[in-house]
């Protein structure tokens, strides 16, 4: 006795499936093929805005917020402001998210052996969106008794990374000697903010509040108008320097790249879909004779339909999701290769499978559609094989 | 009920060919009522496959009206049209147009409106001696087997009026006459039977016999003579 089974369309999906394997085994690796190339695309140019974003921090900063007395010829001259500020201001410009990362600072000129140097406390960085980022002072992570020294401090003494030494009466291990950075930087000593600030004797005090990445958006015409009004209400005795040509061109490079995903994504899918599209035709047309056959034998057009979404589900999506799993590997494995060192990693989510599943069903059911209706609206007669 | 099942008026069916176009049913006037077995004979070429995919609605005349059980199908949707072929007609194709990755039983199943059209299509084949063969591929079965499961498919659902283009080719004599039996069981339990056939009328029990000639369908009154 025969399975009692009835004929659905699961089964009738499936059994073409099987019949037909190398065609849909070809199917599945066409959308898969798509899949990947608008995810590889996708993630790339992530990776690509984030290791933007890193070059830029890099580069240098954009807001410098000095006390209202520093004469800026001076801070141009010497590196760092005379005249301090309090500390507690630091929570007043966090508050206001005008830029995303801020670093606090104190610099004074203090006599080292035989001459000076520039002695720079750098506090904790402080992100205002709330994720961690690598410091722009990064690396140094010094602790109370280490300092870190540019290379012209360092190299002027002979020092380099275990050496002790002592400033202002006090011995410190030198913890690492930082790459000639061709700036007034080569002759900083960095350390701790509160060390510095105790060998100092200014408790709470800073000079200086470095602020990065700006939070104006595409929307503000103006970034400095829009940042003094913001703040300088705030900040009583404080003065606020931009570096404005270094921050526009930054904020500008970080809107073309949005610009360039936005735009480059939709054209990577009409391609690939259009690509997907031409071998679902083809496809199609050769199944022209059995969509014929199926309207022949009286199946109602939501059946057909059916048969057809369903295939589409089931090939398209295993693409669909293979197509996130590969192109998930190649930026893995081609990540850094592209867009350089430190490029950072995408986590791979069972969302990103959904999505791509639902792309490959879309990708594959939209192909195949036009075709399949055109078949089902044909009279029979002209679409049987053979007739 | 009505009492005439199919009706074809002034049926007329051109193809363009190269720039012109060839007349290939020529106002065929046709009827079958609740039970009458039909017959047409002709020639190959001569238009009787055509005359009868139009009375099916698998293919709109250029010409004529057809009514079955009273409605013109070529005034409905295809989706309609496609539901009157599920409910209301039989139609047994020329050609072994099956699916080669469903077996048999699917096969003749596959536009079953209702559930256990599976089961039911099992009990069919089996009744026709099929009950063996029911889990083949069709590609694995004879032509003969083959153009049984055909004819099953077209009375699974037991339809009225039922259209059979050639449905004894490639059989044998004793398929032919257990296919013949049951198309006279349809003209028995009051359904109305077309056939299209190269054998004799009479094997067929017919009513009433047609010849096509070169598109035009007249009637036989003289059977000796066909």
């Amino acid at each position: 006795m025969a399975s009692e089974r009835d004929v659905n369309i699961l089964a009738i999906v499936t059994a073409e499936i099987r019949y037909r394997l190398l065609a849909s085994i070809a199917m599945v690796a066409v959308v898969m093929a798509s899949a990947t190339t608008v995810f590889f695309f996708y993630w790339l140019s992530e990776l690509a805005a984030e290791r933007t974003r890193v070059i830029q921090r890099d580069l240098g900063l954009n807001l410098r917020i000095l006390p209202a007395e520093a004469d800026l010829e001076s801070y141009w001259m010497k590196g760092y402001a005379d005249g301090v500020i309090d500390q507690s201001l630091l929570t007043t410009v966090q508050q206001q998210e005008v830029a995303n990362r801020l670093v606090p600072m104190l610099q004074r000129t203090v006599p080292w052996g035989d001459g000076e140097a520039i002695l720079t406390g750098i506090g904790e960085e402080i992100f205002v969106r709330g994720e961690s980022l690598k410091p722009v002072f990064g690396g140094f992570g010094d602790t109370v008794g280490e300092l870190t020294l540019g290379a012209i401090a360092a190299g002027k003494r002979r020092l380099i990374e275990g050496d002790r030494v002592t400033v202002l009466g006090q011995e410190f291990l030198v913890k690492r000697v930082l790459a000639p950075s061709g700036s007034i930087d080569d002759i900083r000593v960095y350390g701790d903010l509160s060390m510095v600030q105790s060998l100092l004797e200014m408790p709470g005090k800073l000079n200086e509040i470095r602020a990065l990445e700006c939070e104006c958006g595409e929307d503000v015409a103006d970034p400095e108008a829009w940042i003094r009004e913001t703040l300088e209400p705030l900040l009583p005795g404080t003065q606020i320097v931009r570096q404005d040509r270094l921050a526009e061109t930054r904020r500008r490079q970080r809107i073309m790249a949005d610009r360039m995903t936005t735009a480059v994504t939709p054209v990577l899918i009409f391609f690939t879909s259009l690509s997907v599209a031409g071998l679902a035709f083809i496809n199609c047309q050769q199944r022209r004779g059995e969509i014929g056959l199926f309207v022949a034998v009286g199946m109602s057009a939501a059946r057909i339909g059916s048969i057809i979404a369903t295939r589409a589900a089931l090939l398209g999506g295993a693409g669909g999701v293979l197509g996130v799993m590969a192109a998930w590997i190649l930026v893995d494995q081609l990540g850094e290769y592209f867009v350089g060192t430190g490029a950072g990693r995408i986590p791979l989510q069972g969302l990103h499978g959904l999505l791509g599943g639902l792309l490959g069903s879309l990708i594959a059911f939209c192909g195949a559609l036009v075709p399949a209706v055109l078949a089902a609206k044909s009279d029979p007669a002209t679409t049987l094989p053979g007739d | 009920m009505e009492p005439i099942l199919l009706e074809c008026e002034q049926l007329t069916r051109e193809f363009p060919t190269s720039g012109k176009s060839v007349r290939v049913v020529d106002a065929a006037a046709l009827q079958v009522s609740r039970g009458e077995m039909v017959v047409i004979r002709g020639a190959s070429g001569s238009g009787k496959t055509t005359l009868l995919m139009m009375a099916a609605g698998m293919l709109r005349p250029s010409a004529g009206l057809v009514r079955v059980l009273g409605q013109d199908p070529y005034q409905m949707s295809p989706d309609h049209r496609s539901r009157l072929r599920a409910t209301s007609i039989g139609v047994v194709l020329p050609m072994f147009h099956l699916l080669p990755y469903l077996d048999a039983a699917d096969n003749v199943a596959l536009g079953y409106v209702g559930s256990h059209g599976r089961t039911e299509a099992t009990k069919l084949l089996s009744s026709m001696g099929l009950g063996e063969r029911v889990r083949q591929l069709p590609d694995r079965m004879s032509a003969g087997e083959r153009r049984r499961l055909m004819v099953a498919r077209a009375m699974l659902h037991q339809p009225p009026l039922v259209l059979a283009d050639e449905p004894t080719a490639n059989l044998d004599s004793a398929n032919v006459d257990q296919i013949t039996g049951l198309l006279r069981e349809v003209k028995m339990r009051g359904g109305g039977v077309l056939v299209i056939t190269h054998e004799s009328p009479a094997r067929f029990d017919a009513d009433r016999i047609y010849q096509m000639r070169a598109g035009r369908l007249e009637p036989v009154t003289d059977p000796d003579l066909v």
